[in-house]
């Protein structure tokens, strides 16, 4: 049974848009948008979800507790970056 | 199932006070994820913390915690230690308020090998008092009371707390949080005192004053700055000259732990 749930989440409330975990991801899932509705002038995005791997590089490396990585081996379904509804397991 | 944070975070005192980057937080996530991995139950913690932008950790984790005068957090967990020796004792704290305004409490605390885990956040400055420099400082690099750059020499914290005789030393960095895991984790589980002295990037107070006002390229510096423990005995000392040795320093399980020795004396007295 898929989970409906993105492989990655960003806390938007604790993010300070540092830029850590976009350095450290390996698979460029990560991203910097301007947001000037929040104090920081922009916000970490997810913007490919569906290259994710579940390293967990970005989740260990955010010092504001702000991302969540699933485990690997859960399958999830997801809206990817194009709009398009795919499942992955890993 | 991942590390649900929550159950050790107060959330309600979310999001953290550190600047955006701040190594503290990584650190803070080493070691709460050490404890989530041991399977410690947050009743059974004591967290202690001295002042700084580090010591502000006690406020955001869910155990017992307590936040006490600047330097003064190792003589606080130390009776806590002695009151309650079933109980887990940390402390965390920063470089200048271990070395410096708390330096002879450290090599006490040492000396006694009391089962405490040290965490030093080592982020090179006073950062939250004003970037003032610490022991820690790199020579040569700027500070806010050291603008043409700072000439003292470094306290190098695993030696210091080896001589002193601390029985568990290791050196990780932000730069590797998996491996600052585990060094945090065995330190835990070390009976005796451990000091974890985990390299943490200030990139506001001693990055913006170096050119390093990017947390992403101080982390790198960071990085590069550091050399593990098997590829540090293959360089000369010239190559290891202003490197960061990590990996487990010392370990020692010969010495008496002092609240055994404490349990021991008193036995022998009501004898
Ligand atoms: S590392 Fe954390 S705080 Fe920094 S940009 Fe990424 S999600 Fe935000
Ligand atoms: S888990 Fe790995 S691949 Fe996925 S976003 Fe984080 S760093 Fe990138």
């Amino acid at each position: 049974m898929a989970v409906e749930q993105a492989p990655v989440v960003v806390n938007e409330d604790l993010c300070t848009a540092c830029g850590i975990c976009i350095t450290v991801c390996p698979k460029n899932v990560l991203e910097l948008v301007e947001d000037l509705h929040v104090w920081t002038g922009s916000m970490c995005k997810v913007a490919r979800p569906e290259d994710c791997i579940r390293c967990k590089f970005c989740e260990n490396a955010c010092p504001h507790f702000a991302i969540d990585v699933v485990d690997m081996g859960v399958e999830l379904t997801f809206t990817d970056s194009k709009g398009n509804q795919v499942t992955k397991s890993k | 199932m991942s590390t649900d944070y929550s159950k050790y975070l107060r959330m309600e005192k979310l999001p953290l006070y550190w600047c955006p980057g701040c190594g503290n937080g990584t650190v803070l996530k080493a070691m709460i994820t050490a404890i989530d991995e041991l399977g410690w139950k947050p009743e059974d913690i004591m967290m202690v913390s001295g002042i700084g932008c580090s010591s502000r950790a006690t406020g955001y984790v869910d155990f017992h915690t307590i936040h006490t005068l600047h330097g003064r957090a190792l003589p606080v967990a130390t009776a806590i230690k002695m009151c309650h020796p079933g109980m887990h004792v940390i402390t965390f704290s920063g470089d200048g308020d271990s070395t410096a305004i708390g330096g002879n409490h450290f090599i006490h605390a040492c000396r006694r090998n009391i089962d405490l885990t040290v965490i030093i956040v080592d982020n090179w400055i006073y950062g939250m008092t004003g970037g003032q420099y610490s022991p820690l400082t790199p020579t040569g690099t700027k500070a806010s009371t050291a603008p043409r750059g700072n000439i003292d020499p470094n306290f190098d914290i695993a030696d210091l707390a080896k001589g002193a005789g601390a029985t568990f030393i290791a050196r990780e960095s932000v730069a590797e949080p998996i491996k600052l895991k585990n060094a945090i984790k065995k330190g835990l589980q070390h009976k005796g005192m451990s000091v974890i002295d985990a390299l943490s990037n200030c990139h506001i107070q001693w990055g913006r004053r170096n050119k390093y006002g990017d947390p992403v390229k101080l982390v790198d510096l960071i990085k590069e700055k550091t050399v593990t423990k098997t590829k540090a005995a293959k360089m000369t000392p010239e190559e290891l000259a202003g490197k960061y040795v990590t990996g487990i320093l010392h370990e020692d399980t010969i010495k008496k732990e002092y609240t055994e020795a404490y349990k021991e004396l008193v036995e022998k007295a009501q004898n």
